[in-house]
């Protein structure tokens, strides 16, 4: 077993782990639900977190890697009571269907919008090419990240 | 990473060469290929995370180079970078796999879908091995030609891969994949130099339709001394066709396979000297 530390959320959490424990299985054994085991290989994207505030597929991290760094995940964006722009957008835009993809969408929407924030579609797609939604075929999606974009920038200059 | 007893992060490449001497090690960069791995031979993992110094990429005039541990996303941004590198890079994965695949990675790997190698070739790129004994530089050609697993035997590591981009200022990249972020069906990436409009020197490298992406000499024959243009990429094409078994790949039969290398190669070599 490996003694590993990490910040997850704001929360700093230290245990003991397999070397072989990905990152994903260790979020999910630590409560953190909302980060999803689709694939479990790289392909799907339903289990991406920011690491350190870089948008990663935490199936293909191991739990020993991410020590001493800092996990963020959809938790950590907004609430019920007080939800993150992306999340008011993706709700208005009718971006969600089952929602299974879309708390490590909205963390890669995030990654787009620090890097490009008045993004345009193509940037978008590309930002997003990571994650796969077999509900909505991604258009309201894209529209929902430009209007949180435009939401955020309003918000910046009040 | 079934048996794996240890996990090491070390602070130096020194530390980190000497801890790959070990035979049941393992270098972990971005952690893409090691974290699925099944291989029962491994014990210790080598986390090259804290190799900083290795995370750079330096450009001095035509002189370039490019530190193991830098990845995809760094190769797109940089913005003083070959086009063609950056269309490359954008070619690998999708955006949270090109956050974390590294230089060092894509050529460690040696798998047939590993993009990045192919453009290495036809820029004769070099790639820096660092061993206890000092560093070896070796052409990317001969890392691969084996295969390199074989060039990173007796625990060497792969620290920086250079190259130059004054001798071949012509150089062009195509990957073709069913999807943008699919495994390529078939890379191809040339780099030419021509004067007085005549091809003097020609690299022609495939990947994904070969089992380890490679140079196609008879490709580059083909060239050499004739006028760029439609005849002669056309001509040398067919030599591709001619030179290359294609892989088996269950996602499409053997004439498409043939049809693709003709037609990307010469879109490769059109896409090196420009539109006319």
């Amino acid at each position: 077993m490996i003694p590993i530390q990490m910040e997850i959320n704001g929360q700093t959490i230290e245990m003991e782990v397999a070397p072989d424990l990905s990152l994903l299985d260790l979020l999910r054994a630590v409560g953190v639900a909302s980060v999803k085991k689709g694939c479990g290989e790289g392909d799907c994207g339903a289990c991406g977190v920011l690491l350190d505030g870089v948008y990663v597929k935490s199936c293909l991290i191991l739990a020993a890697q991410a020590s001493g760094r800092c996990v963020e995940t959809v938790e950590s964006l907004g609430n019920v009571e007080h939800p993150h722009p992306l999340q008011t957008a993706f709700v208005d835009a009718g971006a969600v269907q089952c929602g299974f993809c879309i708390p490590s969408m909205l963390l890669a929407a995030k990654s787009v919008i620090e890097e490009y924030p008045e993004p345009t579609g193509d940037q978008i797609r590309e930002g997003l090419d990571g994650n796969l939604c077999r509900c909505t075929g991604y258009v309201k999606q894209i529209e929902a990240v430009q209007t949180a974009a435009r939401v955020m920038k309003e918000e910046d200059h009040e | 990473m079934i048996n794996v007893e240890k996990f090491v992060r070390p602070a130096s490449v020194e530390a980190a060469v000497a801890l790959l001497q070990a035979p049941d090690s393992v270098a972990l960069a971005g952690g893409t290929g090691v974290s699925l791995s099944k291989d029962p031979s491994v014990r210790t993992v080598v986390d090259l995370s804290d190799l900083h110094d290795l995370k750079r990429i330096e450009v001095q005039g035509d002189r370039v180079r490019l530190g193991a541990l830098v990845t995809m996303t760094q190769l797109r941004r940089s913005g003083e970078l070959p086009a063609v590198l950056v269309e490359a890079a954008r070619s690998v994965g999708s955006t949270p796999l090109r956050n974390v695949v590294t230089v060092g990675g894509e050529l460690a790997r040696g798998v047939y879908w590993n993009d990045l190698p192919v453009l290495l070739l036809a820029l004769d790129a070099v790639v820096e091995l660092t061993t206890p004994a000092g560093v070896e530089r070796v052409p990317v050609a001969a890392f691969l030609a084996d295969h390199p697993k074989r060039a990173l035997a007796g625990g060497k590591l792969i620290t920086a891969v250079e190259f130059s981009t004054a001798g071949l200022p012509k150089a062009g990249y195509i990957k073709y994949a069913r999807t943008l972020v699919d495994y390529a069906l078939c890379d191809v990436a040339c780099g030419l130099r021509v004067e007085d409009g005549v091809i003097r020197e020609a690299r022609v490298a495939l990947g994904a339709i070969v089992p380890l992406a490679r140079r196609v000499p008879e490709v580059e024959q083909a060239l050499l001394g004739a006028a760029p243009g439609a005849e002669t990429f056309a001509r040398a094409a067919k030599a591709a066709v001619e030179a290359v078994e294609p892989r088996p790949d269950f996602r499409v039969s053997r004439e498409y396979q043939r049809q693709l290398v003709e037609a990307l190669v010469r879109r490769a070599l059109e896409a090196a000297v420009g539109p006319a």
